[in-house]
């Protein structure tokens, strides 16, 4: 067995040197932090940094619908639209309940999964990355189940050779996060925050594990 | 991260159209992240002093210098 740990760039160069190259392959990292503290944006670096390199991309989005995000990447001079139309990535929309392949119906773990590994199948075997913005979205009304639901997707997930960026969302009054499950069972935690100084907004991240 | 050495430094970002994040460097070192604020700090001696003010036994007796 080899002891050279291979490293996925994120898509921020600086953000990798902070991670001695990149986020290993196969690793589940908790992205937390709250709303408005650049959560999204380090993922949509992350999938496009993964169409680059030619790995197999799966954005799964329960905040923003799909168009949403593919403007928003497209603000940052990300072009989501054309690796969705050649199949290079698939965007699975959990907000909008519409009715087409790459939707959930439901905010159900269970249909995640069973999308997500759809998803992979569809789009071809080999080394993948997956967002899911949020993780935390599909416990919001049972917390208890947090650590539970985390461990399942992570033991689903880690046969399919995904390297995993799960968000977790913070509530901006208190700082808290909706049900601890992520944090605990990610190999790595990049934490985004935010503190408004003389009256500016200052965002932040510091890999807490 | 596990297997890695990672940086232990917390770093300011910010998000410019047509470029994405953009980590600005390490976060300057400041007063609110080793002192509580200064009405917390108040707060927290006065309640400390009532609790002794209460204790049995705390009055300083008077033949002591």
């Amino acid at each position: 067995m080899s002891g050279e740990v291979e490293r996925l760039s994120t898509g921020v160069p600086e953000f990798d040197r902070l991670i001695a190259g990149g986020i290993p392959r196969g690793f589940l990292v908790a992205v937390t932090g709250e709303p408005g503290t650049g959560k999204t944006i380090f993922c949509i670096h992350f999938i496009a940094q993964g169409v680059r390199e030619g790995d197999v991309c799966i954005y799964v989005t329960t905040e923003e619908s799909r168009e949403s995000i593919v403007r928003q990447a497209a603000q940052f001079g990300i072009d989501f639209q054309t690796p969705v139309k050649q199949k290079k990535m698939i965007i699975i929309d959990a907000l909008m309940g519409l009715e087409d392949q790459w939707s959930l119906k439901s905010l159900e773990v269970e249909e995640l999964l069973d999308k997500v590994i759809e998803a992979k199948k569809a789009l071809g075997y080999g080394r993948a990355r997956l967002v899911i913005d949020s993780l935390s979205a599909f416990w919001l009304d049972r917390p208890a189940m947090a650590r539970r639901y985390s461990y399942f997707v992570k033991k689903v997930l880690s046969k399919w050779d995904f390297t995993i960026l799960a968000v977790s969302q913070y509530a901006i009054t208190t700082s808290d996060a909706f049900g601890f499950g992520v944090e605990h069972i990610a190999d790595g935690i990049v934490r985004f925050r935010r503190f408004v100084r003389n009256g500016v907004l200052r965002r932040y991240v510091i890999v807490e594990r | 991260m596990r297997q890695t050495p990672h940086s232990l430094t917390m770093h300011e970002i910010t998000a410019l159209d047509g470029r994405g994040l953009v980590i600005l460097g390490p976060a300057r070192e400041r007063r609110e992240d080793h002192i509580l604020p200064a009405h917390v700090v108040r707060r927290m001696v006065q309640a400390k002093m009532e609790r002794e003010k209460i204790m049995p036994g705390s009055e300083i007796p008077e033949d002591v210098d």
